[in-house]
């Protein structure tokens, strides 16, 4: 059975801190690996990123309230992390439509990426996309994450993401359909 | 409304087709790997933050200072050894006091022109003492918890600090923080005086 984040928690506030670590990793890297993967790109950068989001929670984990929703809160500082590294290395982050094409197929050579045309393609579409927006629609789309639970990792309320997400949608499909960026 | 009916059958037939992790992958094993190579980048910036405070803790020495201590200490050794007749720390409490008392000496007969009696003169520097007595009480503590606050600060994207911090209740929690303020602010002996002092009042 899969350990409770109130288990991880107590845990952790008894002194057994690396214990409590270890398994809100193995309880969370795989979700939030692939949050930032999908904002990256690459894995040499996932990698990067999601080491970097894990010692921030570990530095973090002493302050967390138990109102609060673990799954959420490393969200957050995953996203935070991906935009700061994002910012960071603006030209690597697959900014243009052309870029994330030369990124994906230079993954598929590394065997990291397998998707089809179909799938580029989307990618290219959601590169087009501001980034909040992008996070929106990836955390409903691929997380099927409600819409409360999108709030807290980049805020705003459930009437606004809605609407984002609803943009999105539009616009990646009159990408993917007519090729052209609204 | 569903995620399926706000989406396009594009998106549907699309996320049918890809699932949720889209077509990315990853190095076989990476995920049982992942845990301890940010263990060890925990435990390097652990190692490297312990070392950098217990080398400096921000405080400098002059120059050359290591080369000519071993020298200083050998030939101190051969003066014979030192009784020590008071703690350093109760040698530091008695030349803050005697400090303030100095400075505020000079100020009060420099700023009246006319004398005053030994007794109000002797309750004004008990007062003016146990002011600056508390100020830099206050100050200390203040700093503390500001350079507390720093350190939550860094992370204050990512966690939402909605509760006020009760700060005795702080001290009270945190055995760490209690000894620091205790062994900076208990000063029984300073109190004993002051207390003795305020006593003499009705005199007046």
């Amino acid at each position: 059975m899969e350990v409770t984040d109130k288990e991880i928690l107590t845990l952790f506030n008894e002194g057994q801190e690396n214990l409590a670590f270890n398994k809100l990793m193995q309880k969370y890297q795989e979700r939030v690996y692939w949050h930032i993967r999908r904002m990256v790109l690459r894995h040499e950068d996932a990698d990067d990123v999601i080491q970097n989001t894990f010692v921030k929670a570990w530095k973090g984990l002493g302050n967390f309230r138990e109102d609060s929703n673990l799954y959420t809160w490393l969200y957050r500082i995953a996203t935070n992390e991906t935009i700061t590294f994002i910012n960071k290395n603006k030209k690597q982050a697959g900014t243009s439509i052309d870029e994330v094409a030369h990124i994906l197929e230079a993954q598929k050579d590394d065997h990291y990426f397998t998707g089809e045309e179909i799938e580029i393609k989307l990618h290219q579409a959601l590169s087009t996309l501001p980034e909040k927006q992008r996070l929106v629609f990836n955390m409903k789309y691929f997380d099927d994450m409600k819409y409360d639970d999108i709030a807290k990792v980049v805020g705003g309320t459930v009437g606004s993401l809605k609407a984002s997400y609803f943009h999105a949608v539009k616009k990646i499909e009159a990408f993917v359909t007519k090729g052209v960026t609204i | 409304m569903s995620q399926k009916e706000e989406n396009s059958d594009y998106l549907n037939n699309l996320k049918n087709k890809i699932g949720n992790h889209s077509s990315f992958e990853v190095p076989k094993g990476y995920f049982d790997s992942l845990s301890n190579k940010v263990g060890s980048l925990i435990e390097k910036e652990a190692l490297e933050g312990i070392s950098e405070v217990n080398s400096k803790a921000g405080f400098e020495v002059p120059k050359g200072y290591f080369d000519t201590l071993q020298e200083k200490v050998n030939t101190k050794k051969s003066e014979g050894k030192v009784i020590r007749l008071f703690s350093l720390k109760s040698l530091s409490y008695a030349a803050t006091i005697l400090a303030i008392i100095g400075v505020s000496v000079f100020f009060l007969t420099q700023n009246q022109e006319t004398s005053i009696n030994p007794e109000i003169e002797t309750r004004l520097l008990a007062a003016n003492l146990s002011n600056e007595i508390e100020a830099f009480e206050n100050i200390g503590v203040t700093e503390f918890f500001d350079n507390i606050s720093t350190v939550d600060l860094a992370l204050d994207d990512e966690i939402d600090f909605e509760e006020e911090v009760n700060i005795e209740e702080v001290i009270e929690e945190d055995n760490v923080v209690k000894e620091i303020i205790e062994e900076e602010i208990t000063t029984e002996d300073i109190d004993i005086d002051i207390i003795d002092f305020s006593e003499d009042f009705e005199l007046f």
